[in-house]
């Protein structure tokens, strides 16, 4: 009896390694636990595994940068009846790899203005730091019940765009992040990296509703 | 260094915690701060001749240079000068020689030692307790405009042109405190009457006097497509000056401008991009052009940023032109849909407008409305009109002929949840008063845009009976209604598709960002006045008497397919690409 146990176990321990290595990513969109004036809560994104999912790891490794775009919605809600939204941020995270020094650099982009850069020498560190809680500090001023949500879309660049990447990185001041351009120049690029049959994937997620409440 | 060394001289610096990692072991959070400039590397432009001293000095032959990030471990001594470009240079042991970092930082560390200047461009000097520098000191934050050529040496990076400059070609030049543009591009459409016409010319704008902003354009439009008729110039010409003053916001802008152009008779139903593509591609031309040459003075103000109301006075000479034979990709046989006779003559317009806009995004909004209105009233005394049946419009006088005109677009963009939205439109034209309106002011719906379960100008007012190969648009008003209600599909694929194939497609069809698209649409072309089959002046028409379609449609971001049928009357089922939302 012991021996298919062991067996079991064995085989549930490598199963579950087999499947550790390759994780779907996913997002999660959460309340600080700081409450703020009123009962106002602000929103924490979590990603997580997006090194450990095998596409987005495959595109890295590929030489091609990853970008996370992040779009958060706040919205009243009027429970059952139709609900008002209050406001939309977005920033972008990009994730880019050294192929000869396995150094990683996480960039990001808050408002089209660029963050300072952040290496990372070992993989395990930018795992560690993709998947630190993100805490966007807004929350509503007014009373009501509300909540977020979260849009985030995940793309490898094409070529072309890394080589943009790369000048925006080098410093050409010119470069707009994310999406330049028209609506079709726009759409034309996405067609483009769907055709070059580059991964692409939306991940949306909703907070907990909390209250604000009203002048005393 | 074989990438296995690499990985083992990293992981012996991170054993001892010398790694060139920039994770900080206080980061349990990342806080986004979308409202806050914060700690960001600035954009501003370096000075040129700081740019030209760090090439210089990275690409000296005497130079040690490095790529990318390089720690000097603690006993280790370098001797010279030392340039690193896109890393960061961490410093434990000793640098006699001067040390420059392009587009990244410099950490001396304890017990690190640089004897010597420091020069950092796109980052910063860092230096830790215990660690030592003695030297000068200069960093600029902003990141250096260069990149590395494949023999290692580093270059200057000329900005980058955006899309649409790609078919441009343009040089300024800075003359005392007035800077110069010369153009070459193409006027961003192609129509049966130009062709693809070539737009070229400087433009000069000064800042000043004062808070004052001038701008002067001078534009040539050359028209590549020969009129075998003789009766349109192959040359345009567009002079404009333009003054924008009145404090830091510049909220008061006047000027004016000479020009013989070719225009639209109207910006429906489909836009200048659209419009363009279809006559370049399918040699369909969704547009009716006339020449005007004159000229206009305008007055505008903006009360706030989203609010411009203005006026203006123009003279011009309005002309027919006839269809040239411009080459299109398919149906290059087929002949062009002949451009419509307008009545010809000089006219003098006093016109009208205002323009709110607070929407989150002009090209794909959300939230917010747009209300655009504009009203003119036009006379001529020598105007040359086309000769119309009785059933459209009365003999106009070819001395002091008047009329007036009022077009207007009322958009609503708002948010249902988080996955709904609707958009809803209102939008009319037509005579306002006066004598009956001119060919080229005259409206009509049907087609792409505002009527889309309807053939390209079905309600144009014609008579039965009445035939017109150009398929003028004849009538005097026009109302039109538009609801639309856009929701994300909920079809996601739950499991990793292992076929590359069919992964490949789901990504081309866009499935993931692809936006179901739920439309109706209504709206009433009519003639107004007094006699059969005509609606009076001071009435609209009920809603019952309205032509109405309801469709449905994927807009997959740009793209959109959609499928209408109109339910008020009988119309086989239509189906309408488009490159853009629809409003």
């Amino acid at each position: 009896m012991r021996r298919p146990l062991l067996a079991l176990a064995l085989g549930l321990g490598l199963a579950s390694t087999g499947s550790a290595q390759s994780r779907p990513v996913t997002a999660a969109l959460a309340l600080d636990s700081a409450v703020q004036l009123k009962g106002a809560r602000k929103p924490v994104v979590l990603l997580r595994d997006l090194l450990n999912d095998e596409r987005w790891d495959q595109a890295l490794d590929n030489s091609l940068p990853l970008v996370v775009a992040y779009t958060l919605q706040t919205w009243r809600s009027r429970d059952g009846w139709i609900d008002e939204w209050v406001g939309e941020t977005g920033w972008q995270t990009i994730v880019t790899k050294e192929p000869l020094e396995e150094e990683y650099t996480v960039t990001l982009v808050v408002g089209n203005r660029l963050q300072r850069p952040r290496r990372f020498a070992v993989r395990d560190s930018a795992v560690q730091y993709l998947s630190l809680p993100q805490r966007i500090e807004l929350y509503p001023q007014r009373p009501g019940r509300f909540y977020y949500t979260l849009t985030a879309r995940i793309t490898a660049l094409s070529d072309r765009d890394m080589d943009q990447l790369e000048r925006f990185l080098a410093g050409d001041p010119d470069l707009d992040i994310p999406e330049p351009g028209t609506a079709v120049g726009r759409g034309v690029r996405r067609f483009l990296l769907r055709i070059a049959g580059l991964p692409s994937q939306v991940l949306e997620a909703r907070s907990p509703k909390f209250i604000v409440q009203p002048d005393e | 260094m074989g990438r296995r060394r690499m990985v083992g001289l990293f992981a012996a610096l991170a054993w001892f915690g010398l790694a060139p990692t920039m994770a900080r072991a206080q980061d349990s959070v990342v806080v986004i701060r979308p409202d806050q400039v914060g700690d960001t590397l600035s954009q501003a432009n370096l000075p040129v001749d700081v740019i030209r001293r760090i090439i210089a000095i990275y690409n000296d032959s005497t130079t040690t240079r490095i790529a990318g990030s390089f720690a000097l471990p603690a006993g280790a001594h370098l001797e010279g000068r030392v340039a690193v470009y896109r890393g960061t240079l961490r410093v434990y042991g000793r640098i006699d020689g001067a040390v420059t970092v392009i587009n990244g930082d410099v950490v001396v560390g304890a017990g690190g030692m640089i004897r010597g200047p420091v020069l950092v461009v796109g980052g910063r000097v860092d230096v830790r307790r215990g660690g030592g520098l003695d030297g000068e000191q200069t960093a600029y934050d902003p990141l250096a405009p260069v990149f590395r050529l494949p023999n290692g040496m580093l270059a200057f990076r000329e900005r980058r042109k955006a899309l649409s400059d790609l078919a441009a070609a343009r040089t300024s030049f800075q003359t005392g405190s007035i800077n110069t543009t010369l153009s070459l591009e193409t006027g961003r459409t192609f129509n049966r009457v130009e062709g693809l016409p070539i737009v070229f010319g400087p433009t000069f704008a000064t800042q000043g006097p004062g808070t004052v902003d001038a701008r002067l354009d001078v534009r040539g439009i050359f028209r590549p497509t020969t009129d075998r008729t003789k009766l349109r110039d192959d040359v345009g010409l567009v002079i404009g000056a333009d003054f924008r003053g009145a404090g830091k916001r510049r909220w008061l802008n006047f000027g004016g401008r000479a020009y013989r152009q070719i225009l639209p008779f109207e910006e429906q139903p489909l836009s200048k991009g659209e419009a363009g593509w279809s006559a370049f591609l399918l040699q369909r031309d969704y547009r009716d052009h006339f020449e005007t040459r004159g000229a206009e003075g305008f007055l505008a103000f903006e009360p706030t940023r989203r609010f411009h109301l203005g006026v203006s006075y123009r003279r011009d000479l309005e002309r027919s032109v006839p269809t040239s034979d411009p080459i299109s990709v398919f149906r290059n046989q087929d002949a062009w849909r002949p451009n419509p006779l307008i009545d010809d003559g000089h006219y003098r317009t006093v016109k009208l407008w205002l323009d709110f806009d607070n929407r989150n995004d002009p090209i794909r909004p959300s939230t917010g409305w747009l209300i655009r209105a504009d009203v003119e009233q036009s006379r001529s005394d020598d105007v040359s009109p086309v000769s119309l049946p009785a059933a459209i419009r009365a003999p106009i006088p070819t001395a002091n002929y008047r009329f007036s005109k009022l077009r207007f677009d009322i958009r609503r963009y708002a948010r249902v949840d988080p996955s709904i939205r609707v958009n809803l439109r209102f939008t009319g034209a037509g005579w306002l008063g006066g004598d009956p309106l001119p060919i080229q002011r005259r409206v009509s719906l049907g087609g792409p845009d505002i009527l889309p379960g309807y053939g390209f100008r079905d309600l144009n007012c014609a008579p039965s009976g009445f035939v017109d190969p150009a398929e003028a648009s004849l009538c005097d008003r026009t109302l039109a209604a538009q609801v639309e209600v856009r929701t994300r599909l909920p079809i996601t694929i739950p499991f990793r598709i292992r076929n590359a194939d069919i992964a490949a497609l789901q990504q081309i069809l866009g499935i993931e960002r692809a936006e179901l698209v739920l439309m109706g649409n209504a709206g009433k072309a009519w003639l107004s006045g007094e006699g059969p089959g005509r609606v009076p002046n001071g009435r609209i028409p009920k809603f019952g008497e309205w032509d109405a379609d309801i469709g449905v449609g994927l807009d997959t971001g740009g793209l959109g397919v959609y499928a209408a049928k109109s339910v008020a009357v009988s119309r086989p089922l239509r189906f309408v690409l488009r490159l853009q939302r629809r409003f």
